[in-house]
Order: C-alpha cells, then structure tokens, then sequence
C-alpha cells in the first residue's frame, strides 16, 4: 500500500506542531490537528522537538540584557489520529520533555556556588481534539477543515530542584486547561502537484488559581500559509509563513509586562513516504521578524523531526455467508486509485450494486476483484465509478468528477 | 547446627540494625515547626540586577527541611540546610510577588509569606 493520503496528513499536522515558545510551561504550542484522515484509518506519529534561544529582544529590537544565558529543551510528541468518518477525525497527543533547561548570567548570583543551571522534565500535557472536514467546495479542488482541541495539564506543575519549586516558565505541565480552534483551507493546483494551505487557530487558557499561583497564559493567534510541491511520489515539500500573536499574560489580575507579542517565522519542511505506510519528516522554524512587548528572551530556531505510521483498520462490508462464496461467479476488472482512502471508496461503491456479495480492491494491481450472484451489472458498476471519479476498464472519469475526488486521492498525477 | 547458626546470625543483624535506626530517631528531638520570622535585607529590587533580595526564615522544631516557592521569579538556596534563598527576577515579573517558605518535620509543617515588589 502507498496510501499517499498519509503524506498529506503528515505534511499539515507536522506543519502545525513545531512552532515552539522558548520559555513557556507546557507543550509547544500544537496547531489544530490532521488533516485528510479516511474512515477507520488510523495514524500513529512521534516527533521530536528541539528549541534553543539565546537572544533578548526589546521591541523589536536585539537587546544587550542578558538574564539568562540561554534556554532549550528537547521534547517529544505523541499523537494518535484516528478517522471516525470520512469527515470526522478524532486526536490525541501526549507530550513529554526529556529536558527542559535555562543557564543563567553568573553575574546575578550573590555566591559563585550557585549552579546557574536550572533544569526539569517529564510529561507535559495531553490533549485531545476533534476535527470535521467540511469538503465542501470539491468543484474547486477546496478542502476546507475546523478542529476543536482540549489541552489537559496532566504532567507535574510543581516540580521541584533541590528545596526550590520551580516557577511557571520552567515546569513541564502548562497547569492550565487550554481550548484551541482551527480552521484550515486546503486548496490543491495543477492537480495537487502544488498547494497553498492556510490556517487560523486561536487558543484561550484557564487561569490558573492555586495557593502559590494566579496566572493566566495570554491568548494565541496564529494565522499560517504553507505552499507544498509534491516533489515526486514519495517526497513533500513546503514552506511555511507562520504568523504569531500572543496576548499578555496575568498575574494576580495585572497584566505583565514583558510578556506576548507578535512573530513572523518561516519553517521550510519536507517529508518522504517511505515503505509500509511510514513517513519521515522535518522541518526548522526560523524566526524572521518578532516585536514583542518589554523585553523577552525569544527562540532562536527549532528543529523537529518526525516518523509516522499509517494504519487501515478495517473495512467496512456487508455480512458474507462465506459458505455460498465459493459458488458465486467471480470477475476480476481494472480500477484506477491510489491510497486506501480510495479502497474503501471504490468496494463501498462495488457493494452498491445489485448481486455483488464481495468485492476487494487492490492497491498494487489496481484491480477489482469482484464475486456475485448471476449476472454482473458491469455497465452500472462502471458509471458509478466513474461518476465517482475513478477511471475504469469500461470508462474514464470526467475530469470534474476526478477533480471532486479528495486531494490525496488523485491517481492521475502519481502515475 | 549449621541452621541454627544462620538463624543466630540473621536474629543478630535484625537486631542491631534496628538499634542503628532507633539511635539515629533518637539524637533528634523534634517538636512541630514554628516560623518565628521571614525577613528580607530587601523589599523592593529591580529586575535582573546584582543585588537581588536575600531572605531568611527562622524556625525552631528540629531536624527541619525549609521548601520555597514563588510562581515566577527564581529563588536559589545559598547556604546548606535551605534557610537562606536569593530571589532574582527577569522584566517579565514586575510587580509584586510573594514568596512562600514552607518548613517541616516529622510533626508537621508551618508557612509563611513574604512580599517583593519587582521593578524596572
């Protein structure tokens, strides 16, 4: 199988999960989800996060303050994405740091014994989200999605180094319930060899009211555009305009100072298809333009590297008496498509009409192996396949019925 | 006779490391925790600066563990039973901020609060 629908869903999903604030609790700021997830289909990613910042801005201009050093951290994701229906797609992620640390200036310290390093790690937060594709534009090769994503603070928000509880900015849980929505454009040209996705996400905080803390994260903006090349079959490529707004935090009821800001960041990334439904993937955001309220440590670069799997759990086929199977007349016929979003398509449709009891389409031979009671409808089945945009052994697809099939369904581009 | 040597040896080794633990409770008289005071040589410090506030707590109860905490801001301990912090503060934490110290025991723990205001 080389379900090229999975390139999609990794090429947006990865585009989205690797903007990274330098020193903040909690996960890197995730985008809205997947994108492209068929029925039953179910992928399983990991990526890993690198963030180094070393820079203080005021304004939007390089500073000489220097209170910390530098900061880093080296995180991973998990996220399981699993498709409901052809357009409801469910997610999940689970984040961990495996090391979260900031080096302070020496010259702060009242003794030369303290260590000016100051490091913690472990699980950050999860989340879990849910997106719908609208898909309601087909005529003009528009995929338009909306996702909805609950972020849960389930790591530790009171890790300690010695007999110090660490402040906000360096705890690996975020301690707050976060709400974030997106909305995502996808629109595919010359045949989805190009695309230009874009997207809005807003994310809004629980304030977090405990003994020791009264703090609410400001609210994120993000708007981003993406222009992906299918380079060839297997390998992806884009570039991302990531732009960036994130409001001024609160602390007991005042608004901080020298927190949010706005940021322009470019994220060049690419990702290959690789056999058995993996797929590989990386990217570096690079920061090209930030203004930011007082002054602020800002990131550097990120790095994310990523590896996912894809899965077709089952597919969906009216119960077989498996005992008459063998009595049935079979007929095996040429049907074009390219990934398994295509598959359940095509015997979806096979199923439709009259007298077929089973029906298997396979990825490697394009073909429809079909069994049946009596006679085939072969002239039925044609049409109804074409309508739906797969080109046959009997009739070729229109090209507005080809063009209405989903981005990553388009066969004729791969060949 | 081989068994009851070992026996005679393991009865003997319970029985001295249980003395070793009662010893070591025992050099330790501990009463529940009383701050007596939370004190500063500074209330007001400026962000980033060479001369961040130092604070001290003064308990009595013994064998005491000294915890600190503020939600932003950092705190570094600078002696070695944790008494004493030094709290330093980068731009984005300007304002007031407390402190807390939390010190126990095997009897308990009492808390107390101290406020610094942070400016540019």
């Amino acid at each position: 199988m080389k379900p090229l629908f999975l390139m999609c869903i990794i090429a947006l999903s990865f585009n989205l999960q690797t903007r990274a604030q330098c020193c903040s609790a909690g996960n890197p700021s995730s985008g809205g989800g997947t994108s492209g997830m068929s029925k039953n289909s179910f992928a399983v990613s990991s990526t890993f996060i690198h963030s180094y910042s070393d820079t203080y801005i005021e304004g939007s201009s390089p500073s000489d303050y220097v209170y910390l050093n530098n900061t880093n951290f080296d995180f991973g994701l998990l996220a399981f994405n699993y498709g409901l229906t052809d357009k409801i797609s469910l997610s999940t992620e689970l984040g961990y740091f495996l090391d979260k640390s900031i080096e302070f200036n020496k010259d702060l310290f009242v003794s030369e014994f303290i260590n000016p390093k100051r490091t913690a790690g472990g699980l950050g937060d999860a989340a879990i989200g849910l997106q719908y594709h609208l898909d309601s534009y087909k005529e003009k090769l528009i995929n338009i999605s909306t996702s909805l994503k609950v972020s849960i603070p389930i790591g530790q928000f009171d890790q300690m180094d010695g007999n110090i509880i660490l402040p906000i900015d360096i705890q690996p849980s975020s301690g707050s319930y976060k709400v974030k929505s997106s909305f995502m454009i996808h629109k595919g040209f010359f045949g989805s060899k190009f695309s230009l996705s874009t997207y809005w996400s807003s994310e809004f905080s629980q304030r977090i009211n405990t003994e020791r803390t009264d703090y609410k994260y400001g609210n994120l903006y993000n708007l981003g555009f993406k222009v992906s090349h299918r380079t060839s079959k297997k390998l992806n490529s884009g570039l991302s305009l990531l732009i960036v707004h994130r409001e001024k935090a609160g602390n007991n009821s005042v608004l901080m100072n020298s927190t949010g800001g706005s940021f322009l960041n470019l994220q060049p990334s690419i990702s290959y298809q690789m056999k058995n439904n993996y797929s590989v993937n990386s990217s570096v955001n690079i920061p090209v333009y930030r203004n930011v309220n007082g002054i602020q440590l800002v990131n550097k670069y990120v790095l994310a590297l990523g590896i996912s799997k894809g899965f077709q759990l089952k597919t969906i086929k009216p119960q077989i008496d498996y005992t008459i199977l063998e009595t049935l007349n079979e007929r095996t016929v040429f049907v074009d498509g390219i990934c398994g979003m295509c598959k359940s398509r095509i015997e979806t449709i096979a199923y439709k009409v009259k007298g077929i009891k089973w029906a298997a389409w396979n990825l490697e031979t394009k073909t429809l192996s079909l069994k049946f009671k009596d006679v085939l409808n072969e002239e039925k089945l044609a049409k109804i396949l074409s309508k739906a945009g797969h080109d046959n052994w009997h009739l070729k697809a229109g090209e507005k019925a080809y063009q209405n099939l989903h981005s990553c369904c388009k066969y004729r581009t791969a060949h | 006779m081989k068994a009851t040597t070992i026996v005679f040896a393991l009865l003997t080794l319970a029985f001295f490391s249980s003395c070793d633990k009662e010893d070591s409770n025992s050099n330790i008289l501990t009463e529940f925790p009383i701050i007596d005071s939370l004190t500063t040589n500074n209330i007001r410090i400026q962000f980033g600066s060479g001369e961040p506030a130092i604070l001290n707590c003064y308990a009595t109860g013994g064998d005491l563990t000294y915890i600190w905490g503020v939600d932003l801001g950092d705190l570094f301990s600078t002696n070695d039973d944790g008494s004493e912090v030094q709290y330093t503060a980068s731009p984005c934490c300007i304002g007031e901020k407390t402190i807390i110290c939390t010190v126990s025991n095997d009897k308990g723990e009492a808390t107390e609060s101290i406020t610094i205001t942070i400016t540019e």
